[in-house]
């Protein structure tokens, strides 16, 4: 069984907490305010890694699931249940971020914008592939449907990108090089690879505890 | 000035309590199974099926009852 933590991931664990600090101390002392939102833009150093992680993870779930529907090895459903509620996690933590960024600066904790609006449909989808696998108990079934659920899900993802693209939104496009000034694009550069370690980290341990999960439940079964 | 702060004090408050407190409960399920694990681990090796005897440990995890009660034709009628 799956019961050690190797050394590696360890040391992940402990480079990320480390890189997260120092992010939210560049983001918070380092980096000037921004000349017309003030302080409350600060919150784009931790908004933006949150979606992309939660992007990152619904992506790694689709290809998990695409993988078991091919292969049928549990361990593909592993990775794919342990994305998922990474992703949720991610998710939700970057939706909470954007309204507390959008009080300020629109004035409303939440409006029912294209790109706030899809974004919200993807999380709920995501807990009901959550929801769905607590409902089947067979693990072979659970997997499929489970897969299919992670597949369809996934499809939002684009949508949510592109949202600021095809419809008039409230919700700015998405900023480039040309538009953040340098020490910024530092400070959101340090914020996404900070979060990418952190997710490393947590998927890697999270998975660890889906596998073990798998084995406790067959070799209940296989005892019973 | 001061309300745009508070705005962004609470975002990283936020979100160190969500990254912190997802983590802690990681490691915590992880321990709990980890504890299972060897546990069951321990009561393989100490149960009877564990001495040696291939023969018995070629039926282990299967039920003593006759793989054609699986089967749907099986299944008696109420």
């Amino acid at each position: 069984m799956h019961t050690r933590r190797r050394p590696a991931v360890s040391a992940l664990g402990l480079a990320a907490l480390g890189l997260l600090a120092a992010s939210f101390w560049v983001s918070l002392k380092l980096v000037p305010p921004d000349r017309l939102m003030g302080n409350v833009q600060r919150i784009m150093y931790v908004h933006v890694p949150a979606a992309w992680v939660g992007f990152l993870a619904f992506t790694i779930c689709f290809g998990a699931s695409l993988l078991y529907l091919w292969r049928r090895d549990l361990r593909w459903d592993s990775l794919a249940r342990t994305s998922a509620e990474l992703g949720v996690v991610f998710m939700g933590l970057s939706t909470a971020l954007g309204s507390i960024w959008g009080k300020p600066t629109w004035g409303v904790w939440w409006t029912w914008d294209p790109r706030l609006t899809t974004a919200a449909i993807l999380l709920f989808v995501f807990l009901g592939y959550l929801a769905l696998r607590g409902f089947v108990d067979e693990p072979e079934r659970r997997a499929r449907w489970s897969a299919a659920v992670g597949i369809v899900g996934f499809l939002d993802v684009p949508i949510v990108y592109l949202s600021v693209f095809w419809w008039r939104t409230l919700h700015q496009k998405p900023s480039g090089p040309e538009t953040v000034a340098t020490p910024m694009r530092v400070a959101l550069l340090l914020g996404m690879a900070s979060f990418t370690l952190f997710f490393a980290f947590l998927l890697a341990e999270r998975y660890r505890l889906a596998r073990l999960e798998s084995e406790l439940e067959l070799a209940e079964v296989s005892h019973v | 000035m001061f309300e745009s702060i508070s705005y962004a004090s609470a975002a990283y408050l936020l979100t160190a309590l969500v990254l912190l407190l997802y983590g802690a409960s990681l490691l915590r399920r992880l321990g709990r199974a980890e504890r299972n694990a060897r546990a069951m681990t321990e009561r393989s090796a100490d149960s009877p099926d564990s001495s040696g005897d291939r023969r018995h440990r070629s039926t282990r995890g299967r039920s003593s009852v006759p793989h054609t009660e699986w089967t749907s034709e099986e299944v008696p009628h109420a």
